[in-house]
């Protein structure tokens, strides 16, 4: 506890606290903006803290996480297009309510929804962090390895779309990081010849080329669409008492969903969204209203996307793994700033670990404040014309690329993925498990290479270890999981979400 | 010209043969790497089962794909395409964009000459035909904050190098 006091303590110091408020309004700003994204605007600012402070560096990215989840409502409601993927169901029931004239109670209900989520899900966070990095300094090679496999297997098995592209999309992404010298022999592999790539390919490019322009790409090609756009009133935009307490169940329920599934290695608050929606319709008792504006799905899907955010968090410091696409992006912050990922950063930086949950709930509450207040002006920027936002997003990301390794290689790589980042959205293969897999092969193959030397060779503990186990089987009961839930289902018609394409 | 239904499944087959190749492709290569020494999993293991397992799905994909299967739900956009995609504008900006780097990494041109020229095109670029010219201050003050505010910025106060 007295870790985490002094934690908050020293970010309420004046320059930490306006990282940490810089990056909340940087945050809604960019999620607000269709196109952008909050992956996009922490990996383009990722370069920019090579020279802060590790602390201050990563409560400004935190803080971006938190902000651009929420902000992504603003547009979801006012324009019909998620700013954030997160915010894909929040378009469902937010854009309706606000075309029958109620756009700021929409609003309301999300903000307060994520505020409420974000707080329950800091609860976790600070609870479970520190112990169970305790427990996992005494995790060996093979669980790790099996948690790195759950992963993998869960990224594939939710990833939008069917899970054969989501687990090719895996795989493409733990080839791509497989280029390079190998990590315990020094034996290199897949480079083609080419001696730049001897060490591999770094990080940002990778992640600047698949997620931002890729996506960039994405835009130029859509820039013609028609948007309808609504006016944000900020009339009853204040959730009454009486609303709170109406959605009290769902609030819990939500957050402990979104809370969760963050958790989950490799998932994120798309999934927790989309989990959290179709439950609070299961349960309602007019769930015909969905769809309609009904403001118990705006409830649902805002609060387990921003409880995801802190969940993401919890395997994140305390395992090293990332629990979702954006936290990809803060381990290799992380990295940047020579901290170790994982149990030991509690033990050996703590004040970055504690720095990181402390930072989470600065972060909501300003996130509550900051939206509620300007949400009409932030809802302006969404006019932003794309002839000016690309340019400067792809200058950006060409000075990141750079940046990295002072090398043009890099930026040439960045381009490289960019192009591989387009042509896998136009097949439909979601870029997520790429990226998760690029992440997580490594691990994988390091501490399985690391249990056989320890074990002579010997494959069995992984089975024969409890904690390794539990995880296997975890990992073969999600690869099975559709096939198990078509087999369960058979002759049944399963309920499914509302296609707005169709609208 | 082919229903949506059609391009995707034609996507599905062109992609699903170019995964085949590229996994055996380094399925092939990992047989010319070292075996393992004083470790019982060599570097070799890893490239080589993942180009399997790429070999093997991509097949499935294959399959599913020239049976004409229901295509699972494929990530979709949430909103309905109205307007006819510009992917002449896309490959514009992709060849602008490989030009300006290779115009840096030549060393025809530094970071700011080519950032404040790249930033006008483009912008002009995206702008429907009929606004551009009214476009064209803007564009010029953005395109001359960007390249030479960028580099100032970065230079002088983050410290980070910039291309030539």
């Amino acid at each position: 506890m007295e870790p985490l006091l002094s934690s908050f303590v020293s970010l309420f110091a004046p320059v930490p606290f306006a990282f940490i408020f810089l990056g909340v309004f940087v945050g809604v700003v960019v999620g607000a903006i269709p196109g952008l994204s909050g992956a996009m605007v922490i990996a383009l600012t990722l370069p920019l803290t090579f020279h802060m402070d590790s602390t201050n560096a990563l409560v400004l990215l935190v803080a971006m996480y938190v902000g651009a989840t929420s902000g992504g409502l603003i547009s979801a409601t006012l324009m019909r297009m998620p700013g954030t993927p997160a915010a894909l169901m929040t378009v469902l029931d937010g854009f309706p309510m606000a075309k029958q004239g109620q756009p700021g109670r929409a609003l309301g209900f999300g903000i307060m929804a994520s505020f409420i989520g974000g707080l329950v899900s800091w609860v976790f966070l600070a609870g479970l962090a520190p112990p169970l990095a305790e427990i996992a300094v005494r995790f060996g090679p093979y669980e790790i390895f099996s948690i790195t496999l759950v992963a993998l297997m869960l990224i594939s098995a939710v990833s939008e779309g069917s899970m054969l592209k989501g687990l090719l999309s895996g795989l493409l992404g733990v080839l791509v990081s497989m280029v390079g010298s190998d990590p315990a022999s020094g034996a290199v592999r897949l480079t083609m010849g080419i001696a730049d790539l001897d060490g591999g390919f770094r990080l940002l490019p990778v992640i600047l080329g698949m997620l931002v322009l890729g996506q960039v790409v994405k835009d130029v090609v859509d820039i013609d669409q028609p948007i309808e756009r609504l006016s944000a009133s900020t009339r009853s935009m204040f959730m009454k008492f009486v609303d709170l307490r109406r959605q009290a169940v769902n609030l819990v329920r939500s957050s402990l969903i979104g809370t969760w599934i963050g958790i989950l290695p490799g998932i994120g608050g798309t999934t927790a969204a989309i989990a959290s929606y179709t439950t609070a319709r299961s349960f309602s008792r007019h769930p015909e209203k969905f769809g309609k504006g009904c403001e118990d799905g705006i409830v649902a899907a805002e609060t387990a996307n921003n409880a995801a955010v802190n969940g993401a968090l919890v395997p994140l410091i305390t395992l090293g793994i990332p629990g979702s696409v954006i936290d990809v992006i803060l381990l290799g912050a992380l990295v940047i700033h020579d901290l170790t990922p994982g149990p030991l950063l509690f033990r050996d930086s703590p004040e970055s670990a504690y720095g990181i949950i402390a930072a989470a709930l600065i972060a909501n509450v300003l996130m509550l404040l900051i939206m509620l207040v300007a949400t009409p002006w932030f809802a302006r920027l969404m006019y932003v014309s794309r002839a000016w936002l690309m340019p400067p997003i792809i200058v950006f990301c060409i000075i990141g690329a750079f940046s990295e390794g002072n090398r043009m290689f890099d930026v040439w790589v960045m381009l490289g993925f960019g192009v591989l980042g387009y042509a896998m959205m136009r097949a439909r293969m979601s870029v997520g498990p790429f990226i998760i897999g690029y992440i997580l092969a490594p691990i994988a193959e390091v501490q399985l290479r690391s249990g056989l030397m320890i074990y002579d060779g010997s494959f069995l503990p992984l089975l024969t270890r409890p904690v390794s186990l539990g995880f296997l089987l975890f990992a073969v009961i999600t690869a099975f999981w559709p096939l198990l839930r078509r087999l369960f289902e058979r002759g049944q018609t399963a309920p499914s979400i509302p296609d707005s394409s169709a609208e | 010209m082919p229903t949506p239904r059609k391009q995707r499944r034609h996507a599905d087959i062109v992609a699903a043969l170019l995964l085949i190749a590229l996994g055996a492709l380094v399925a092939w290569s990992s047989y010319s790497l070292p075996p393992p020494m004083l470790e019982p999993v060599g570097p070799a293991v890893f490239p080589r089962w993942t180009g399997l397992a790429l070999m093997v799905l991509a097949a499935l994909l294959l399959v599913g794909a020239l049976r004409g299967l229901p295509a699972a739900q494929d990530a979709a956009a949430v909103v309905p395409v109205k307007a006819a995609p510009r992917n002449d504008l896309a490959l514009a900006t992709v060849v602008l964009t490989f030009a300006y780097v290779a115009a840096m990494e030549l060393e025809w041109l530094g970071f700011r000459t080519a950032t404040t020229g790249y930033v006008f095109i483009v912008m002009l670029l995206l702008t429907p035909t009929g606004q551009r010219l009214r476009q064209v201050p803007v564009a010029t003050g953005t395109a001359l904050l960007l390249g030479l505010g960028l580099h100032y910025l970065f230079t002088r106060f983050f410290y980070i190098d910039l291309p030539t």
